[in-house]
């Protein structure tokens, strides 16, 4: 424990602690890239090294806003986002929920690593493993939609650094020198000095509130509509519903000795999501009252990039639907008249890469 | 027959399925592009409109502070007319040329002028610059709370989540700027003459003096009474507190108010915006000395002329134009700009 007290007091002794944490970041990524070609080649080692750089990163990004909660409360406002006033607030309502988004995060890092694992040595069992984190997973998003009132959970339910890093840099070396801010008498608030603001106007753009943290508390416990938790609770279903099918087709698989992925499922999940845009569509006038927040639409429109993404790749079942996909598309960019010739030599480069790629998209 | 027709089916099915997977790479490219440049464009869009409406806020509460201080200015005006009285001494003096006087009850009685004339015109100024600076807090402070009061309105057009303390009348700060400048008052004439004594002891109204000299007189009163100078709300509060109910309607919390308006006024920094304020009310009004010979006038008739000043400055377009020179000092704006962006809530 005390090399890592130390190594946070080392990272955490200035100003451009971001700037630490960042190079050390850009050295490790580098570092991957001089290992053995057994390492790149080999999707196991590759996909556990990028799950420890993304642990990496996080615990980096949790030091960091630690960093931030070190500034007055009225100049944390203009660093942290509106998903971070977000989080934020959940975890001080209720403890349970850093913990699970955290455990969330985490499996959904490590699950790739996992399956490749299992199905190196215990290939029967691969399925099994997979529904088992599928239905953890599950129930850990149902919780956080719990907690948060129905909201559905974000694709990252974790910190993330979304601030400015000059901005950053310059609040922090502003009120490290003990002469640049004062604390009033009564309210306890800590002001900047008067010698430290150079124009009005640039001052009061810098510092423009958002609406968030202008707003009390609870318009984040707001509740939604029914129909709206019903749409993202079809939304948070979807997933394993679809590994429930694909474990049922192992078993099924074994004694008939098919080897045809069916449709099935995946017309199941199309089914679910279609159904959840549906709903959205129509609860869309209810919900108006929450659309001066961009959270909830952009964790609407990321998801259903996912979902797109997904059924186009079906998560990391990169299989010969998959391979006709790519080259039916590898085959319509050729018939460009001019440029055709030179994407299609390019993409063919990356072929290997891009396999990879799908590989690691993520299931949800 | 039909094989071939068949098969000729196949084909164009395979075909057609061929065309929609290989369509679909630029399809979903141009959705997600489409779908980024909308946010991105989106996300612009209320971050600018957010910062032209929060600085078109703070620029309509600095207009209402100043007008608000101009009223709350012409309200003190009999309160310093009648603590600092010129017209007895100027009788007298008139009343010197009828009968014989000695010459030393003369002198006497030039020094009172000189003295209290000062006295006037500088407690004057500094009542100017105090009254911009406390209206000017007390509605940045509550223009806050009001601009708060519009966003909510906007997100929420049903009030549900109206936040407490926002619906307090301009005119209980205005009324507290009043009454805590007119508590003070006593206290800013008793640094003022400090201020006086100190710089003008020496001067004798029959010196010849030239335009350097009473700038240099001028600029030493300042900055001896800014040095001197401490506003404190400590013993007034309760008076504050007693006072405003009998004149007012007083909704909200008026004491986390007035708490959070003494914090302000008696930073270090209010002394600064305070000393730049009276240096630009002193540039403004050395500005309507007559034109001086080279080789100089008595302080005489500078004395007189700034009796009129100190006579006229209560009158609306010289009143304006001081306040006017107020406006001038950057330093106001930039410690409003720290006191508005200070959100509680934050």
């Amino acid at each position: 424990m005390k090399p890592l007290a130390y190594y946070e007091d080392q990272l955490l002794k200035d100003e451009k602690s971001f700037l630490k944490v960042t190079e050390i970041e850009r050295l490790l990524s580098y570092a991957a890239y001089l290992l053995p070609a057994e390492f790149r080649d080999d999707q196991l080692k590759s996909q556990t090294i990028t799950s420890i750089l993304l642990l990496l990163h996080q615990f980096h990004t949790g030091l960091l806003f630690r960093k931030i909660a070190e500034l007055p409360k009225t100049e944390q406002a203009i660093l942290k986002s509106e998903r971070t006033q977000y989080l934020e607030y959940f975890r001080k309502k209720n403890p349970s929920f850093e913990k699970v988004s955290e455990l969330l995060y985490f499996l959904n890092i490590s699950t790739f690593p996992i399956e490749l694992v299992i199905s190196k040595y215990n290939p029967s069992r691969q399925y099994d493993s997979v529904l088992f984190l599928e239905s953890v997973k599950f129930l850990l998003r149902v919780h956080i939609m719990w907690t948060t009132g129905g909201d559905l959970p974000l694709s990252n339910p974790v910190l993330q650094r979304d601030f400015n890093v000059k901005t950053f840099i310059h609040l922090h070396k502003k009120y490290s020198n003990s002469g640049s801010a004062v604390v009033l008498k009564n309210s306890k608030k800590v002001v900047p000095r008067l010698n430290t603001v150079n124009s009005s106007l640039d001052f009061l753009q810098n510092r423009t509130p958002r609406l968030s943290s202008i707003l009390p508390d609870e318009i984040f416990t707001k509740r939604l509509p029914n129909l709206r938790i019903f749409s993202n609770f079809i939304k948070v279903c979807r997933p394993l519903i679809y590994m429930l099918f694909m474990w049922h087709w192992k078993r099924k698989q074994k004694s008939s000795s098919l080897k045809v992925r069916p449709w099935g499922p995946w017309i199941v999940a199309f089914v679910f999501e279609v159904i959840s845009q549906l709903i959205d569509r129509r609860c869309e006038s209810a919900t108006s009252s929450r659309q001066g927040f961009g959270l909830e639409r952009r964790t609407n429109q990321s998801q259903f990039q996912h979902f797109v993404v997904w059924a186009f790749t079906q998560g990391r079942f990169y299989d010969e639907f998959t391979k006709h996909w790519i080259n039916r598309s590898l085959s319509w960019v050729n018939s460009i008249p001019v440029f055709g010739k030179y994407l299609l030599l390019s993409v063919e480069e990356r072929q290997k890469s891009l396999e990879n790629y799908i590989s690691s998209v993520r299931n949800y | 027959m039909l094989k071939s027709f068949e098969k000729h089916l196949n084909a164009v099915s395979r075909k057609c399925c061929n065309f929609i997977l290989g369509s679909s790479i630029p399809v979903l490219g141009f959705y997600c592009a489409d779908t980024c440049i909308r946010n991105a464009f989106m996300e612009f869009m209320e971050t600018r409109n957010s910062k032209s409406k929060y600085v078109e806020a703070f620029n309509t509460v600095q207009s209402n502070g100043a007008t608000s201080a101009i009223s709350t200015f012409h309200i003190l005006k009999d309160e310093i007319i009648r603590r600092i009285p010129l017209l007895p001494i100027i009788q007298e003096l008139r009343e010197t040329r009828m009968s014989e006087v000695s010459a030393e009850e003369k002198i006497l009685l030039w020094n009172q002028l000189k003295f209290m004339s000062l006295v006037r015109m500088f407690t004057t100024l500094a009542v100017l610059a105090q009254c911009n600076l406390l209206c000017k807090l007390a509605l940045t402070v509550l223009g806050r709370e009001a601009f708060k009061e519009q966003m909510v309105k906007e997100f929420d057009p049903s009030n549900t989540l109206r936040p407490s303390g926002s619906d307090e009348d301009p005119a209980v700060f205005t009324g507290i700027a009043y009454i805590l400048l007119n508590n003070q008052l006593d206290e800013l004439i008793q640094q003022v003459q400090l201020a006086v004594t100190l710089t003008f002891e020496e001067v004798s109204p029959t010196d010849i003096v030239d335009r350097k000299l009473i700038e240099a007189l001028t600029t030493r009163v300042v900055e001896v009474f800014v040095n001197n100078y401490q506003f404190s709300i400590d013993g007034n509060k309760e008076v504050l507190l007693a006072e405003i109910p009998k004149q007012y309607i007083v909704t909200g919390n008026l004491l986390y108010r007035v708490l959070e308006l003494e914090d302000f006024a008696t930073q270090m920094d209010a002394s600064i915006v305070m000393k730049n304020e009276l240096i630009a009310l002193n540039e403004h009004m050395l500005t309507y000395l007559p034109s001086i010979p080279q080789e100089g006038i008595r302080l005489a008739k500078i004395l007189t002329t700034f009796t009129k000043i100190s006579e006229n400055v209560f009158e609306a377009p010289f009143q304006e134009q001081f306040f006017q020179s107020l406006q001038m000092v950057s330093d106001v704006n930039r410690y409003m700009a720290i006191v508005f962006s200070s959100f509680d809530d934050c």
